[in-house]
């Protein structure tokens, strides 16, 4: 293609010798006009990333999305494993200091002085779990209460729980530890700080899932763990979801659970769905019922830089359009974006696979992205056609002015190159018709048409088969057709036919022709 | 007064930043900067209700449902804790220790942590609040966060220390002993009373105290001391050796709690009778106490002013921290500074404060609370609260602690280090030994080395 333009330019350079004709022209102008526009189009396609209504804005959420749902599958799996791995280590050491004091299992209840040794020898597996945090608490749940005769004992749990004091996006090494619950005794030992909210003992009844795990509870705790949809913590502001793993002996008795607490503000801080300073974006994991995504029943996060939709406990009713979705919460807010299922608990849990990760922005922002993708379009359009209209005034300067000043330089009786065949030739053709004057049979030079005969034999095969077909009365575009030759051919060849026997003009062998005939009938 | 300090903007950069302001002012209060389209966020540090369900939240969530969604400002809460950790993140943060996040846009702490990170720093309020909106504050308040001439902290909230009592045991144990709550007006009241409950309960401590430098400082003042000589502790002080000296006298008898944390806990935990602590831990009170059988008793709290020894005048400190926004750009700065304005909107101002134990900070709202013209509240520990608020307001004068750099961390090392050497010396002596003079004089040597 190249080496053909080029090729085009050197003949184009090099004067009248080898000028290309209007049509060929023309259609090398179209041609690069095409390829041109064509390569623009493709350029902002693929450089500017243009595309129809919100496509743009689909496949980047569906990228966020991906890869949040991503970051939180592993996060959360991460999580389990270290929580599984508590329960082992817990459940060895409450067998460990069970026999050190001679007492079994059943002991525990109304047992202050053992309750207290079993959080004392448990205590430092749970902080440690909490010196690196990838949580916000940890804690150990013994299925058994200090004080059976209380009214409501049956769900009064003993245990040990410990809360990060304070939450920031830095992840100190040996972060401050506030006693949530447990006895005074063993916070006192480690000079731990209460938590404003301590109670002695855990309420289960305010945790339906601990007696999920307890009662599901199978020694193969890979897939005996749950994830407690988000809850408030009794008498705080604070909105958690919890990690709950059995916790089981080697002779397969449960003797509580474990694991731990990821507050709204952990989530928030830790596992931003975005970084970039100017996204509105909302990550979510939640609960989904129907189409319904129960916002409440898990955590949000924004963007690391502070945007935060906070989504509070309201639904977010769901509907499918094209590839996005539409979330409305109650209050009047709606946004845009996608969800995929994510696994959370073993699928062999109930309610494993009614879990979501979503990825949304403001309905409004995906207004304003649409106008704008749409304004880009408008925009890059005008340009093209700016562009196309002057490609237009080059190709007609390049190919009607020539034809223009052509025919001024005939009327004006001047006859100059312009590189164009087709006037060119129509140049030579007046020029040599205003040379050479009319010349009648009476007027023939005898000795220049005899010579015009003996010259015959010099033209070639094919300027003979062009020159007979003259003699037979066809004309120029019968000879073209006739021989499968085109008209610049037959010029060519005519040009030839011409310089070899010595005719000046297409008139005068038009004559010669006529009396050969004559002489021939 | 120019700002001498390292670090602060020169000549040039502050008028920039003025014609910046007087332009944006000019174009309609610069409602031009934001745009509730693209809202800007602002992210919040506070220390109301850290671990409970305080109505600060609740409050940042209002205002992002109304103001915040008019005008284009969304405040995001990414931290609630106390005062003295919240100080401690903002000092690693701006000095960018290893671990520590970044600085958050605004936070609300005291003043002895606006000299730790640099005041020059802070966005001065001065350039967004009229001088008729600022004298609409009360003038120490605002005094107590200006430094070098600008305000760096906007007055959200004030607190003072009173005195809760567990009136549930403290009945009792007023009517099998004889000691009654006029007694604890004076700290002689206290320890007396204090020696009585620990022969009473068993030998349970009778009494906490949250900041034990305050002890020290507002009694030595109270009794005409110089509690600080420069920004050091003054040791030759003969009141502070006094006050301290009985002050160690009833912690190594057992009448003082050693514990560390809040007064609340050890409260509520049964662990003590008593707790001076800040007007704003009546949020943190459950209504009970609990056992370590986990029976629970009813906590009925009574709250007297602070005690103070017989010779003092009556002496308060009044803390609360205050709004302080890092400088931005004008757009976050304009924003931030909305937020301050509707947050100490009388309207919204004084149901948050008195639902958390403070003070308003604008003249109007706090002469109606210490005229009692409150609708009645509905707990009866916040109505003894505010009956002893506006009794403290009315004969109280108040101490102003000085600010120096190391403030912080020299008020967190003062209760840590007596709380340490008390302990230290409480296990070592048998419960009827005698406390001698020269005893009490080589703790406070012992005290004054390790703090050194």
């Amino acid at each position: 293609m190249f080496s053909y333009i080029k090729k085009i330019l050197e003949i184009r350079n090099n004067d009248s010798k080898y000028s290309i004709n209007l049509r060929r022209r023309l259609i090398l102008y179209l041609v690069l006009m095409a390829v041109g526009l064509l390569s623009c189009a493709l350029l902002l396609v693929f450089t500017l990333n243009l595309s129809p209504s919100g496509d743009n804005v689909a496949v980047a959420l569906a990228k966020d999305l991906s890869y949040y749902e991503e970051r939180l599958s592993a996060y959360f799996g991460d999580t389990a494993a270290r929580g599984i791995h508590l329960s082992t280590l817990a459940a060895r050491e409450m067998e460990r200091t069970l026999a050190e004091h001679g007492a079994s299992f059943d002991d525990i209840s109304d047992n202050p002085r053992l309750i207290t040794a079993l959080q004392r020898n448990t205590f430092a597996i749970v902080r440690n779990t909490l010196l690196f945090p990838d949580c916000s608490g940890a804690f150990i749940i013994f299925d058994a209460t200090v004080n059976t005769s209380l009214p409501g004992s049956e769900h009064s749990r003993c245990g040990l729980y410990l809360k990060l004091a304070n939450i920031t996006v830095s992840r100190p090494v040996n972060p401050g530890i506030l006693w949530t619950r447990g006895t005074h005794e063993v916070a006192l030992e480690n000079g731990l700080i209460f938590h404003n909210k301590w109670e002695l003992e855990f309420a289960t009844q305010r945790m339906p899932f601990y007696r999920k795990v307890i009662e599901s509870a199978s020694k193969n705790l890979m897939e005996g763990y749950y994830y407690h949809p988000a809850m408030r913590l009794h008498g705080t502001s604070e909105q958690i979801m919890a990690l709950f793993v059995p916790i089981v002996g080697k002779d397969g008795r449960t003797y509580g659970a474990c694991g731990f607490e990821i507050s709204a503000m952990f989530f928030k801080l830790m596992h931003p769905v975005s970084a970039d300073p100017d996204a509105r974006i909302t990550g979510l994991i939640a609960r989904r019922q129907g189409q319904t995504i129960l916002s409440g029943s898990g955590l949000e996060a924004g963007v690391a830089s502070g945007y935060f939709a906070d989504l509070g406990n309201g639904d977010l009713r769901t509907e499918q359009e094209g590839p996005l979705t539409t979330f409305s919460l109650p209050d009047g807010r709606t946004f845009v974006g996608m969800y995929k299922k994510t696994t959370l608990s073993p699928p062999v849990v109930e309610d494993a696979g009614s879990w979501v990760v979503a990825c949304f922005i403001p309905k409004e922002d995906y207004i304003i992205a649409i106008y704008k993708n749409n304004a880009k379009i408008l925009l890059y359009c005008v340009a093209i056609f700016g562009m196309a209209g002057v490609l237009c005034w080059y190709i007609s300067r390049k190919c009607i002015v020539p034809l223009v000043s052509g025919i001024d330089a005939v009327k004006a009786g001047v006859a100059q190159k312009t590189n164009i065949h087709e006037i060119d030739d129509l140049l030579d053709f007046l020029a040599m018709n205003s040379q050479v004057p009319d010349v009648s049979v009476e007027d023939v030079d005898m000795s220049a048409f005899y010579a015009f005969r003996r010259n015959i034999d010099t033209l070639s095969k094919m300027e003979k088969s062009v020159f007979d077909l003259y003699l037979q009365g066809h004309s120029t575009q019968e000879i073209a057709e006739e021989l499968h030759i085109s008209i610049n051919t037959i010029k060519f060849h005519n040009k030839n036919i011409y310089r070899k026997l010595n005719v000046p003009s297409r008139k005068a062998l038009m004559l010669y022709v006529q009396m050969m005939r004559r002489v021939q009938g | 007064m120019a700002c001498k300090r390292p670090g602060c903007p020169g000549g040039g950069i502050r008028l920039l930043r003025l014609v910046l302001i007087i332009c944006c002012l000019l174009v309609g209060c610069s409602d031009s900067l934001l745009d509730p389209q693209k809202p800007v966020t602002l992210t919040l540090w506070h220390v109301f209700g850290a671990q409970t369900d305080g109505p600060m939240n609740g409050l940042v969530a209002r205002f992002n449902r109304t103001v915040g969604r008019e005008k284009g400002i969304v405040v995001n809460v990414t931290a609630v804790s106390n005062s003295t950790d919240i100080h401690f993140a903002l000092v690693a943060a701006a000095k960018k220790y290893p671990g520590a996040g970044s600085l958050p846009d605004m936070f609300i702490t005291y003043p002895k942590t606006v000299f730790a990170i640099g005041p020059e720093r802070l966005m001065n309020w001065k350039d967004w609040l009229p001088e008729e909106k600022r004298l609409e504050f009360i003038s120490s308040f605002v005094e107590e966060g200006t430094v070098d001439g600008r305000l760096v902290l906007l007055p959200v909230a004030k607190s003072l220390n009173v005195l809760f009592i567990n009136a549930t045991i403290f009945d009792q144990f007023a009517m099998e002993s004889g000691v009654s709550y006029d007694d604890l007006a004076t700290w002689e009241g206290m320890f007396a009373a204090a020696t009585r409950y620990y022969k009473w309960s068993g030998g349970k401590a009778f009494f906490k105290y949250d900041d034990w430098l305050h002890y020290s400082m507002l009694n030595t003042v109270s009794l005409g001391g110089n509690f600080f000589q420069g920004e050091k502790i003054n040791f030759r002080d003969e009141r502070f050796r006094k006050v301290w000296h009985r002050l160690a006298e009833s912690a190594l008898s057992g009448g003082v709690c050693l514990l560390g944390g809040y007064s609340t806990t050890a409260m509520m935990t049964g662990e003590t009778l008593c707790g001076v602590g800040s007007t704003a831990s009546v949020l943190y009170f459950k209504d009970t106490v609990t056992y370590p059988d986990n029976t629970t008793i009813p906590l009925r709290l009574k709250i007297l002013p602070v005690p103070t020894f017989q010779e003092g005048r009556l002496l308060a400190v009044q803390r609360g921290g205050g709004l302080g926004v890092i400088k931005s750009t004008p757009q976050k700065e304009y924003a931030a500074s909305i937020f301050g304005r509707w947050l100490t909107d009388t309207e919204n101002n004084v149901p948050f404060v008195t639902a958390t134990g403070y003070s308003p900070v604008k003249e109007d709202a706090h002469m109606a609370l210490v005229k009692e013209d409150w609708p009645s509240f509905t707990s009866d520990s916040y109505k003894d609260l505010y009956k002893t608020i506006s009794n403290m307001h009315m004969q109280h004068s108040f101490y102003v602690p000085p600010l120096f750099e190391g403030y912080g961390e020299m008020e967190r090392d003062f209760s840590e280090l007596q709380r340490e050497i008390f302990s230290k010396y409480r296990k070592s002596l048998r419960n009827d030994a005698q406390i001698s003079p020269e005893l009490l004089h080589s703790i406070f040597q012992e005290f004054e080395q390790s703090l050194d």
